[in-house]
């Protein structure tokens, strides 16, 4: 396995494609061969969290008069 | 313990080296993954049992308006226990049944990880289910509340209440242990050369579920114990009385809550992982999309936890939050059904029983996934909240979903673990009995939630009456038609047409290397794994 390290956009984008839960097969090739582990983990949850902040945004958007 | 029994002249079964005692002991004592998960299985059987008798008192006093066969306390314990036995006796414990049997034998491991602990988690269920059954006969009798225990019910309650929070606490440790056993498992004793993101779907789901209960079951510990002090040690946590807040306990207990619903799931989405492939004999579609997709499901089930509360007297700004973030996290649930459908696509499919289990979870699932947005959106939700609406919502995916799965698991397991083949003409009686009488069940309910029929009452009003008596007709129907499962699977394990080690063409993994039944031990030896072996 050649120890290419995977950059952030890269590890972004893995966690962007399995939030909506589709994937091509050779971008997961790709993340098979770069990713490591805690990268995915600590980017799924700095994700959920921009996740959350984006939501509570809108809804102040909306629910202000 | 194991030492004391003597060395058999002449190891006659193969392998089968074990020192093991015999009779009871060998139960009590044992620290085999394959008796533990054995184990497992009949305690959540028996559990469903229990839990199915408490479900059909319950439908037979809704047969009719007004009260006919018992007291309305005596229905509310019905409704509590029957839930609680359910959800953490009879589902949860099947799948860790199977996590135990099938995950060492997936990975290529010898046995599970913490072998001792092992026996513990196990071992602390059947006191677990005595507290829970036998609370009916103490005084007060059992917990009232519902299966979400929600104050102030549940700081007035009698010692059946205490009970029951001390069966929970109990399940609970159980669970951790279990979980931390089988997290371990898979992260070290994977055989040498299976990658994670080559490993069996089912190992991938468990991992994630291990994680979500190790995160959630101390929460729900924590809130139960803060009812106890509320109870019994001057506390006012969620006592109103005292200055508490008993809407704090709605907020700590969903957010428990909500994790639980996908621990009962993703190991459910993992077993129709391994089915519908091996039924349709092609390669499951987008295996990296699914593991990434069940991880993604289990970070975001933390968020939304309020949609249960929608009619708690939240901010408008809370309401919208979590029915965003709600109707958002069904998309990747979403896209497994897509998943599975896109598996089957092209594929040469037969339908064995546990292929029409596995179809049967993922039409009665999706299903139930689409009940679910619909009480995601708040408005409507007001409508639905506390209703059978939400009542056939959960059936739907708890019953057609996680027990489906179960049945398609016991169906495509059996063989390897009996040795025999089941009765297949049998085994699809089962599946069709099941189905039809679960949609006659759970189906009308979503008329009767739809025109205004509350959820926990043992009497209703007249204009109910007739989607009721459908509803205890198939709910009687479902019943029996789980005797005949227990009768197939006694079939089985008494004898029947022998079993090859992979009786199913498209089965895929290293547990079908095995022969059929599996050596007590086995694995001694970590497996040479080739490129295309030990794959989902
Ligand atoms: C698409 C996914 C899902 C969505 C959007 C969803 C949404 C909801 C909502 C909004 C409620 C609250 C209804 C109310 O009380 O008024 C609810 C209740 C419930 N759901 Fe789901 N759900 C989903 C999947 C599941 C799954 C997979 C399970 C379990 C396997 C589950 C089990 C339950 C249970 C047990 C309740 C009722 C709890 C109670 O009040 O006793 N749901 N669901
Ligand atoms: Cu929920």
């Amino acid at each position: 396995m050649g120890e290419r390290k995977a950059g952030p956009l890269q590890v972004l984008r893995t966690v962007l494609s399995g939030l909506f839960g589709v994937r091509h097969r050779r971008t997961h090739e790709e993340d098979a061969a770069g990713l490591r582990p805690i990268q995915v983990i600590v980017a799924g949850v700095v994700v959920v969290a921009a996740f959350v902040l984006a939501i509570v945004t809108f809804v102040h958007f909306v629910a202000t008069k | 313990m194991e030492a004391t029994h003597a060395h058999g002249a002449g190891h006659a079964h193969g392998d089968d080296h074990s020192h093991r005692p015999k009779g009871i002991m060998r139960w009590i004592t044992t620290t085999n993954h394959k008796d533990i998960g054995t184990m497992y299985l009949w305690f959540s059987f028996a559990m469903f049992m229990v839990g199915g008798a408490m479900a059909l008192i319950i439908r037979a006093e809704l047969f009719q308006p007004g009260l006919q066969y018992v007291e309305p306390e005596f229905f509310n314990q019905m409704i509590t226990l029957h839930g609680l036995i359910m959800v953490f006796g009879a589902i949860m414990p099947a799948f860790v049944g199977f996590a135990n049997w099938m995950i060492p034998m997936m990975i290529g491991a010898p046995d599970m990880a913490f072998a001792r602990m092992n026996n513990w988690s196990f071992w602390l269920l059947p006191p677990a289910g005595i507290l829970l059954t036998a609370s009916m006969f103490v005084p007060g009798g059992a917990a009232g509340t519902g299966w979400t225990l929600y104050p102030p019910l549940s700081i007035q309650m009698g010692i059946g209440m205490d009970m029951a929070i001390f069966a929970v606490h109990i399940l609970g440790m159980s669970s951790i242990m279990g979980s931390i056993n089988i997290v371990t498992t898979i992260l070290n004793l994977r055989a040498p050369g299976m990658p994670l993101m080559r490993m069996p779907m089912f190992c991938w789901t468990w991992l994630i579920t291990g994680y979500l209960l190790i995160a959630v079951m101390p929460v729900l510990a924590g809130a139960v114990t803060m009812i106890l002090t509320d109870r019994h040690f001057g506390t006012s946590f969620f006592n109103a009385a005292g200055g508490g807040d008993p809407v704090l306990f709605q907020h700590i207990f969903w957010f428990f809550g909500h994790p639980e619903v996908y621990i009962i799931a993703l190991p459910a989405f993992g077993v129709v992982s391994h089915v519908i492939p091996a039924f349709a004999r092609k390669p499951i579609f987008g295996y990296t999309s699914m593991v990434y997709a069940i991880a993604s499901i289990a970070l975001i089930s933390f968020i939304v936890w309020a949609h249960h509360m929608y009619v708690v007297g939240m901010p408008v700004a809370g309401q919208l939050y979590f029915m965003y973030a709600t109707i958002l996290i069904a998309v990747p649930t979403g896209v497994k059904v897509f998943n599975w459908v896109a598996t089957m696509w092209r594929g040469s499919m037969t339908f064995e029983t546990p292929m029409l289990f596995a179809l049967g979870f993922l039409f009665l699932f999706t299903i139930g996934g689409f009940t679910g947005l619909v009480l995601s959106n708040t408005a409507v939700d007001v409508q639905l909240q506390d209703t059978y609406y939400v009542v056939a919502h959960f059936h739907y995916v708890m019953v057609a979903g996680a027990l489906f799965s179960a049945f398609a698991a016991v169906y495509y397991w059996l063989p390897k673990w009996t040795g025999h083949m089941y009765d297949e003409t049998l085994g699809q009686w089962h599946f069709w009995t099941s189905i039809v009488s679960f949609n006659i069940a759970f189906f009308p309910q979503h008329f009767l939630g739809l025109a205004g029929m509350p959820r926990r009452i043992p009497d209703y009003a007249l204009q109910f009456t007739d989607f009721n008596q459908v509803s205890t007709v198939g709910a009687f129907g479902f019943g029996l038609s789980q005797l005949l499962f227990l009768y197939v699977v006694l079939k089985a394990i008494r004898g029947g047409e022998k079993a090859p080690a992979k009786p199913w063409e498209g089965a895929t993994g290293l547990e079908w290397t095995l022969p059929s039944p599996p050596p007590y031990h086995s694995f001694e030896e970590p497996p040479v794994l080739t490129e295309t072996k030990g794959h989902a």
